[in-house]
């Protein structure tokens, strides 16, 4: 007779219970209605109206950009519209002194903390001049997650150093599928070093949606393992993209290790400019509800309501940073394009044989 | 005095895209950013926005052209002097544009290192490492020699056996390289002609490309096998000229193609086999136990065959009314992939247009195809031995002959000449 036992470990109730305890942070929520009344009143007016242009800015970038890309005068690109909330607010968090390492769908941060437009069209068409910006950033990485782990790295250095400062980094929830962002958080997490991971969970990792990527029912509770403090956040919510990541950098700053974010955002366009079609991996129903949840919509309302924001100042401003962009774009044009042999330059500081021979072959032809 | 628009690269590996339309005419201003021009691809369809304002001075490539990169679209007239070839907006640098293809041009490392010099240092070898050291030990190209081993690989004993001689065909040794392998290997045939000047040439639009690969594809797979049969309908026009008032009131436009659906949907419920796919990796037959009936439409366009979801549980008049959306759907170029995958099996109709018997090709991973003829007056002797003037339907079924039998094919063609000559039967069976 088999007696009833009691489970050693009820596992099906320990999974149901996985990544429950998140629940995102939203100050402003998309009817424009304020659902924070604490965090909100640690804005000023002014710093409304700063992130009200920043988002107009970004959106402004993504369209131009893109027409660009179109029209045949630039090179890859990565659109950002639906995550001008998740980049802008995060970004703004930082200080200059902060080390920024970047994806490649993260050229506004990137410019925004510093980085010209022109260098980040000049990386774009893969011009080394685009690499040489005065912010304190590295290049935006192409491999998936591999800036994880130099985060971590950086971040290390900057404790080393004793710094007042911790280094930033920003992939997607693809980014999260790979096993660099592990090994950067438990790098980090196991020399306690000031660093901010910043994950924006866009629903794909180019045409694989998110819930076919992972069991995991967040991505925040990925920093679990790595014994690294996590979070979510409304990522179409720019002020409380703001205030956690700035409670994160002064989390990190303070020597108590690294912080992980999850933005919750959505990619309202394709993957890259090289040519995907979203309508083949889903669906009008799915897209409505988010863009429904266009960050601009909400903090325009707010604004205007206030009567700090009009459409016609909107629309005023978005000229204003499209002949901004148009003149980067004519100073990337008017920088001196690179020879194969400088590109053979740059790959060494002293020329590997084969290398020397590449140049020396190149600057043949090319004195031709 | 024109600035030449040329088609930019719009995603990775596109050589080419197709002038979808044209937003714009000649004469029109546009404005820097306007979209003006819709290029399809493989990929997608991208609207292209003007780099410059002008005036369209010229279009260039018109619909339907395929055009590479770097091809002018278009000519606008900004203002700018006619250099003849400035094809990148006047402060743009070309050269910037130039630098990601130069590494192309990067001669090879030089191979002279290596023992033996590979014949093709691009063609895949499959073999062991401690085989490749073998052979370059002994200073045979690996490339040259013949595989005898499982899965085309070279083992040591085909460098021992090397005679020197380049290898025959590789496909040799390789039994399992299928069908695909086979139409790879065939070398690409270009057309000849001494009489070229009393001949135009076109480039295939990706539609008919894709035409033309699944045509090909389709015979490479299937053995085909068609059957001929016609059957007496005049109960059946009967039926349909009582309908087709009612049907009009409710705006369907009753053919006779619902009658066929529906014939051929209690047919496949009866021979299964109709309704199936052979998955040739697992070696099964997969049999459906859905019943989505395909029905070929022809467009400007091209061939699409959407199928009519679940048949068997619609009425005739549902049937009828999808077939006109489905038409109308095709021909808007608006065809969801959803509407034309997952396939029972297909009908292709040329009745409508005065065809009588033909040999359809097999729609795949479908097994058998129905091609219906047109409906002609023949002397037919009826059921009490007299000849009279039937109204005889054409009927040619396509199978692949792998699965289906020409018994089961014959006996499946009776059953549905049954149901079409009697369609109160169909009431019974359908």
């Amino acid at each position: 007779m088999a007696k009833d036992s009691k489970k050693v470990v009820d596992f099906a109730a320990i999974k149901a219970d996985l990544g429950g305890d998140f629940k995102p942070v939203q100050i402003l929520d998309n009817d424009a209605k304020v659902v924070n009344k604490e965090l909100m009143a640690t804005f000023s007016d002014e710093q409304l109206l700063d992130f009200m242009k920043k988002l107009v800015w970004e959106r402004a970038l993504h369209e131009q950009t893109m027409n660009f890309s179109r029209q045949g005068r630039l090179g890859f690109y990565a659109p950002t519209y639906g995550e001008e909330a998740s980049e802008m607010g995060t970004v703004s968090a930082f200080k200059e002194n902060d080390y920024l390492l970047p994806a490649y769908r993260d050229l506004p941060q990137l410019i925004q903390h510093g980085a010209t437009v022109a260098e980040g069209y000049l990386w774009s068409r893969g011009h080394v001049v685009g690499n040489q910006f005065k912010a304190r950033a590295l290049m935006p990485q192409i491999i998936i997650g591999a800036q994880m782990v130099e985060t971590a790295g950086v971040a290390l250095g900057l404790k080393k150093n004793g710094e007042d400062a911790v280094a930033f980094s920003y992939t997607g929830d693809g980014g999260t599928s790979q096993g660099d962002t592990y090994e950067g958080m438990n790098f980090a997490g196991a020399y306690q070093a000031p660093a901010v991971f910043i994950i924006q969970n866009n629903g794909y990792a180019i045409s694989v949606p998110r819930p076919k990527q992972t069991a995991a029912v967040t991505l925040a509770q990925k920093a679990v393992a790595a014994g690294i403090p996590s979070v979510q956040v409304d990522g179409m919510d720019i002020l409380a993209c703001y205030a956690v990541a700035k409670e994160a950098r002064e989390f990190a700053a303070a020597g108590n290790g690294p912080v992980m974010i999850e933005t919750l955002t959505y990619r309202f366009g394709p993957h890259s400019s090289a040519g995907d079609d979203p309508s083949r991996y889903r669906t009008k129903e799915e897209e409505k509800p988010w863009f429904d949840n266009d960050p601009l919509i909400r903090m325009r309302k707010y604004l205007t309501d206030k009567g700090q924001w009009s459409q016609e100042q909107e629309d005023a401003y978005v000229e204003e940073c499209k002949e901004s962009f148009k003149e980067a774009l004519k100073v990337a044009d008017a920088t001196e394009p690179e020879k194969v042999s400088d590109m053979l330059k740059n790959t060494f500081e002293v020329p590997t044989p084969d290398i020397a021979k590449q140049i020396a072959e190149f600057e043949e032809k090319e004195s031709k | 005095m024109a600035f030449k628009f040329t088609l930019p690269e719009l995603g990775e590996g596109m050589a080419e895209g197709e002038v979808a339309s044209w937003l714009v005419k000649e004469g029109d201003t546009v404005k820097e950013d306007d979209t003006i021009v819709e290029i399809q691809n493989d990929k997608s369809v991208s609207e292209l926005p003007t780099p410059v304002s002008g005036t369209i001075k010229k279009i260039v490539a018109q619909e339907g052209d395929t055009v590479e990169i770097g091809d002018t679209l278009v000519e606008i007239d900004d203002g700018s002097p006619d250099t003849g070839d400035d094809s990148a907006p006047a402060e743009a640098a070309p050269a910037a544009e130039a630098a990601p293809e130069a590494p192309a041009e990067a001669p090879a490392p030089a191979a002279t290192a290596t023992v033996a010099a590979l014949a093709e240092p691009n063609k895949l070898v499959l073999a062991m490492p401690s085989v490749r050291q073998y052979a370059r030990d002994k200073g045979i190209d690996i490339s040259t020699v013949a595989p005898s081993g499982n899965h085309g690989q070279v083992v040591k004993a085909d460098i021992d056996n090397y005679g020197g001689a380049a290898a025959p065909a590789a496909t040799t040794g390789v039994a399992p390289a299928a069908a695909p392998a086979k139409a790879t290997a065939q070398a690409v045939k270009p057309y000849k002609s001494d009489n070229g000047d009393a001949e135009t040439r076109e480039p295939m639009s990706p539609m008919r490309k894709i035409i033309a690969k699944s045509m090909r594809t389709s015979k490479d797979i299937s053995p085909h096998v068609t059957s001929f049969d016609d059957v007496e309908v005049s109960a059946l026009m009967a039926n349909r000229k009582k309908y087709k008032t009612v049907a009009a009131d409710q705006e369907i436009h009753l053919t006779f193609l619902p009658y066929v659906v529906k014939a051929l949907v209690a047919t496949i419920k009866k021979y299964p086999e109709l309704n199936a796919s052979i998955d040739d990796a697992s070696q099964e037959i997969v049999y459906k136990h859905y019943y989505n009936i395909g029905i070929a439409t022809n467009t400007d366009d091209g061939l699409y065959v959407p199928n009519i979801k679940d048949a068997d549980s619609k009425g005739m008049f549902e049937i009828a009314k999808e077939i006109s959306e489905n038409t109308e759907a095709a021909y808007a170029g608006k065809l969801s992939a959803k509407a034309m995958s997952g396939g029972s099996i297909t009908i292709s109709n040329v009745g409508s247009i005065g065809g009588g018997w033909f040999t359809p090709v097999i729609n795949q991973p479908e097994v058998a195809i129905l091609g219906v003829g047109k409906i002609a007056k023949e002397p037919y002797v009826n059921e009490d031995g007299e000849i009279v003037v039937g109204n005889m339907l054409k009927l040619s079924l396509s199978y692949d002959h792998r699965l289906i039998d020409g018994a089961l094919a014959q006996n499946a063609l009776n059953y549905m000449k049954q149901l079409l000559h009697d369609p109160a039967m169909m009431l019974m069976e359908g």
